[in-house]
Formats: C-alpha cells, sequence, structure tokens
C-alpha cells in the first residue's frame, strides 16, 4: 500500500464517531495547499458534481503533482485525500494505485451514495492526467 | 370528516414502519413518496393471482388484467375531474407524458417562425423536451414572463419574492405575439418552492389567443384537488409515484378532439386496427398512444394509490400538510442565515398554501454539505440543483437542500430535523 495511504488511514483511525470523522475531514481540506487561483476556472472543472471541484495536474520530474479546490467543505475534504494519495506519484505509480482508502476509513459509504460529490470522477480525471 | 390519527396513517406504510427504515426522516415527497400497503398488495396480488397480458387474451384471467387497467382509466378519470376516460392514456411517468405531447401534437405544427412558450421555474421535464422540438423545426422557445420582483404581504410570511407567471405581461406579449405563438407549458406547482400557479387564469389567457396549453402536475396531483375541467386545460400530466404509486407509470390527460391528432411517435402491438404489409390503420386515441405491453401493474398500483388519497381525503391531506408547514417554516426561520425560497402565491387561490416543500441555503455554508450531514443523520432530504437550473438560476443560486415533507410526517420528525440542522450548520461553520 501507498505509504501516503497508510498514513491517512492511520490519521482517522483515531476518530470513532462519523461527526469527528467529518470534522477531521473539513480539517484536511482547510489545511490543503492552495490551487492558484487562476486555475480555478472552468477549463479545470469537473463536471458533474453538485459542489464545484477544481484538479490541476503539474509535471515536475517525471513526477506529477496535484491541486485542486472544491466550494464545498466536505467535497474539498476528499480532494484534499485524493491529493494527498495521488500527488508526486509517477504516471505508473498513480496507474496501479488502486486501494479503496475511503472504504477503509468508514466513509466510502457516505461519500459514494451519490454522485454529487464526484469522488469517483476526480479518480478517473487523475487516472486520465496520468494516461496523458 | 374526521381529523387524521398520523399513527394509524404512518402504519399504512411499510416503509415508515419496518425496523430499517424505522429511524429515518423521510423528508424527499417531492423526489418520490412512500407506498402504502394497499398499493403494495395491489401489485403483488396482480403478479400472484391475475398476471397476464391485457387486450389480447381470450381466457378470463386476461379478461379480468384488462378490465383492471381500464378500470384505472375511469378512477384516474374522476381523480382529476375529466369528462371522459378516453382523455386519459397512460405513460411511463409525466415526463413521457410532456414527451410525447411535445413530438406527436406540438412538433408537427411548428415552423421557423412559430414560438413554444415555458417557464424558467419548470423541472427539466418541461422544458427540455420544448427545447429538442424547438430546436429540430426552427421554432423559438421562450420564457414566460414571472413576477418575482413584486413583493407580496401575506399573514403568514413576511415581504417575499412572488414567483408566480405573470399574467399582465403575458398577456402585452401576446397581443403581439399570439399568433406566432403555438404552444404553452407551464407547472401547476414547483418542485423547487412549492408554489402554486393559477393554472386556470394561464388557460383562460391562452384560449383567449387559441394557444394550447400543458400544465405539469407532477407536485400538484398529491397535495391539491386537480379538476381539468375546472382548469380549463388542454394537458395535463403526472407521475404515479409522486401520489403514493408505483415507479414508471403517469398519466398524460388531453382533450378527445386534440388527443385524436396525435401522431403516435411510438408504433407496436395494441395500437392498430389492420395491419396489411405496407400499412396499417390505427385505433383511436388514447389506446394508439399506448404501443406494446404497458405497465400493468404500475397502472393497477397506480390506481389503487387514488384510492387510497380518496379515503384519507384531500381535504385531510391538505390540513395536515398546512399544519406541518407552518411549524416547519415558523422553526426554520429562526435559523440564522437561512434563505428560504418558498412559494407563498397560492395562499388566495386555493384557499390553501404552497405545498409542504421547503429549499434553503444557509449563508456561508454548501447546500452539498448540509445535505450530507443530514444524511448522516438519518435525515434524507435533496440536494442540488432540483433538476431546475433555469429556477436556480432566477434564485441566483447553484443549488439548495430541499426537505420536502408529506402529510405523514410528524412534528417530531421536524423538530429532529431541526436539530440535526443546527448541528450541521454548526459543525461546518466550524
Ligand atoms: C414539476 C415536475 N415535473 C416533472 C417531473 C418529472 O417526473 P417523472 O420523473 O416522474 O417523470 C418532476 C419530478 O421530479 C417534477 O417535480
Amino acid at each position: 500500500m501507498n505509504s501516503q495511504a497508510n498514513k491517512i488511514i492511520d490519521s482517522f483511525s483515531f476518530f470513532h464517531s462519523w461527526e469527528e470523522k467529518y470534522e477531521y475531514l473539513i480539517e484536511l481540506g482547510r489545511e490543503m495547499s492552495p490551487l492558484n487561483p487562476k486555475f480555478k476556472n472552468d477549463n479545470y472543472l469537473i463536471p458533474g458534481c453538485q459542489s464545484k471541484v477544481w484538479l490541476y495536474c503539474e509535471k515536475k520530474n517525471k513526477k506529477l503533482y496535484f491541486y485542486g479546490d472544491s466550494d464545498a467543505l466536505i467535497t474539498k475534504g476528499i480532494v484534499a485525500i485524493i491529493i494527498q494519495l495521488y500527488s508526486g506519484l509517477s504516471k505508473k505509480e498513480i496507474l496501479l494505485e488502486d486501494e479503496d482508502v475511503f472504504e477503509i476509513i468508514g466513509l466510502r459509504d457516505h461519500l459514494s451514495m451519490t454522485r454529487a460529490n464526484g469522488l469517483n470522477l476526480m479518480i478517473t480525471k487523475i487516472k486520465q492526467f496520468a494516461n496523458n | 370528516m374526521s381529523p387524521l390519527d398520523i399513527n394509524i396513517i404512518r402504519s399504512k406504510f411499510p416503509f415508515l414502519k419496518t425496523i430499517k427504515n424505522k429511524d429515518f426522516i423521510y423528508f424527499d415527497n417531492a423526489a418520490t413518496t412512500q407506498k402504502p400497503e394497499t398499493v403494495i398488495n395491489a401489485i403483488s396480488n396482480f403478479y400472484t393471482n391475475e398476471n397476464s397480458n391485457i387486450h389480447r387474451s381470450v381466457h378470463r384471467i386476461g379478461a379480468v388484467a384488462t378490465k383492471k387497467y381500464e378500470d384505472t382509466r375511469w378512477i384516474v378519470k374522476d381523480f382529476i375531474s375529466a369528462r371522459s376516460a378516453e382523455e386519459i392514456v397512460f405513460t411511463s411517468g409525466a415526463t413521457e407524458a410532456i414527451n410525447l405531447v411535445a413530438n406527436s401534437f406540438v412538433k408537427p405544427m411548428l415552423c421557423e417562425t412559430d414560438i413554444i412558450l415555458a417557464s424558467s421555474l419548470e423541472h427539466h421535464a418541461n422544458l427540455i423536451p420544448w427545447q429538442m422540438i424547438a430546436k429540430e423545426t426552427g421554432a423559438t422557445i421562450k420564457m414566460l414572463p414571472i413576477k418575482k420582483a413584486e413583493f407580496i404581504q401575506n399573514s403568514l410570511e413576511q415581504e417575499e419574492l412572488d414567483y408566480t407567471i405573470n399574467l399582465v405581461e403575458l398577456k402585452e406579449f401576446l397581443s403581439t405575439h399570439g399568433d406566432r405563438v403555438k404552444f404553452i407549458a407551464a407547472q401547476h406547482i414547483s418542485n423547487v418552492n412549492g408554489g402554486i400557479q393559477d393554472v386556470k387564469e394561464l388557460t383562460k389567457l391562452a384560449h383567449s389567443f387559441n394557444i394550447p396549453i400543458l400544465i405539469d402536475g407532477a407536485q400538484a396531483a398529491a397535495h391539491i384537488e386537480v379538476n381539468v375541467q375546472d382548469i380549463g386545460c388542454d394537458f395535463y400530466c403526472f407521475s404515479g409515484h409522486k401520489i403514493f404509486g408505483p415507479t414508471g407509470v403517469g398519466v398524460l390527460f388531453g382533450k378527445s378532439l386534440l388527443l385524436k391528432r396525435f401522431q403516435p411517435y411510438q408504433y407496436g402491438g395494441g395500437i392498430v386496427q389492420r395491419v396489411e404489409n405496407a400499412s396499417t390503420i390505427f385505433r383511436e386515441a388514447p389506446q394508439n398512444l399506448e404501443a406494446g405491453t404497458p405497465n400493468i401493474a404500475g397502472v393497477i398500483g397506480m390506481g389503487a394509490a387514488i384510492k387510497f388519497i380518496t379515503n384519507v381525503g384531500l381535504q385531510n391531506i391538505q390540513k395536515q400538510e398546512l399544519s406541518l408547514k407552518k411549524y416547519l417554516r415558523s422553526k426554520l426561520n429562526k435559523i440564522e442565515g437561512i434563505s428560504i425560497y418558498q412559494g407563498h402565491n397560492s395562499l388566495k387561490l386555493n384557499k390553501l398554501f404552497s405545498s409542504p416543500v421547503f429549499s434553503f441555503n444557509v449563508n456561508g455554508v454548501h447546500h452539498y454539505d448540509l445535505a450530507v450531514l443530514l444524511a448522516e443523520n438519518n435525515i434524507l432530504v435533496r440536494s442540488g440543483d432540483l433538476c431546475s437550473q433555469t429556477f436556480m438560476r432566477v434564485l441566483g443560486v447553484s443549488g439548495c437542500v430541499r426537505a420536502s415533507l408529506s402529510f405523514y410526517n410528524t412534528r417530531a420528525e421536524i423538530d429532529a430535523f431541526l436539530l440535526s440542522l443546527k448541528k450541521a450548520i454548526k459543525l461546518l461553520k466550524g
């Protein structure tokens, strides 16, 4: 398992109630390094989510780095986790990564209830970046 | 009429009393309602004891099924006070009913200079079909004028924006462009704010310019009495699943003379009189508009749902909903930073109210976040654009949370909802 995934799972294991998990998720979103406002435009918007999600990808030394944002706090937390998972990996590593951390941290059920939060769309987008 | 005992009512809805669902608070009734056991039993009984195809069989069971299916046409006719059962077409829902009118009636008479009027308050189901046929024929779709800027004072609420169709402005528009307007489509009740349109006056106005009109009653039929003769509209539609019936079935009411002019847009079995190698003589409406084997169980289930509503009494339903609505409204008002988008215009109209639909936003909080946290508390609401992006634009928001009630909801549920809502706001505001 990707060491970032381990870290996320480890942090979430301290929280038991869903309130705490969401509070932590929201905190992760707040702490995420911000997306340069110039990328907060329709070109980087992931269509089809209830809240707006922007995802920007930068390539450095054969590794991909992701930056993102959302107008909803919970979604922003999801973005933060996804970025933590995939940022700094090579294309190959990204395409191989299939650990379902959301399942393990106990939020998958909640977050996958609707297409609305775009969790799957975000992961698809990241894999697309890696495929190009 | 005796007042309703809500505990008895709730006990008739298996969904509301199963152990698994007992803790859910179902506030998503505008999306779909729960089903009473009489509806579930009617469907189950059909498949268990009467399952056979209709309009085809010579055997007794087939005759029973045919009779139940055709009886439902009469039940629907009485429910909406149509003139005759021939005016009732069974569809898969309100969406199909609207698409049927658009494609089989309106599209064949459109040309490039023509105009279709719909409103920006519509559900996508009552907007996109019109856009599509306009695109295909080169006709134009224009928006009905709405009042929104006018403030109205009423007993229940403070000043609010009025989202009803502006008949004065519409009349002016029709006076100059009336001959080009070939069709009007409008909602009866909004799925966003529960506001009720004055569809009777709207119809009168349309007819004074000889324009046929469709009223989308998807959000109305479970809440207010619908009388299509009184409204006078040419077409009216609703879905079974929003009136305590099954999904996948709905109704198009159409005046007989107009239905006869429909060009079926689906062809198949059950709609023909005589088929030669190269040509076919069709049956008359409504049968020619129900090609193929229909949703027989669904239609029978919808019939049971209508009987259920009639037995409970729409007046009882309204009374209950008005009381719930006032209660929720008074409490919601106290939440800091809340904007409630609620129709209120109907007080005068139906001596009633808007239907108990509460769409809202809380300042500084995203509707998606609220809905997720409410769902964690087992409170089922809807969030997003509510299939009404144009209405969202009128409201100046990208989406909202919608709590939509039905008469089987309770004050205790409202209290629990409010508690969770406050908790969620607190968590999100940090
Ligand atoms: C006002 C309105 N019209 C039409 C529809 C479409 O109904 P259905 O999806 O059952 O066809 C809905 C459903 O939400 C609605 O609220």
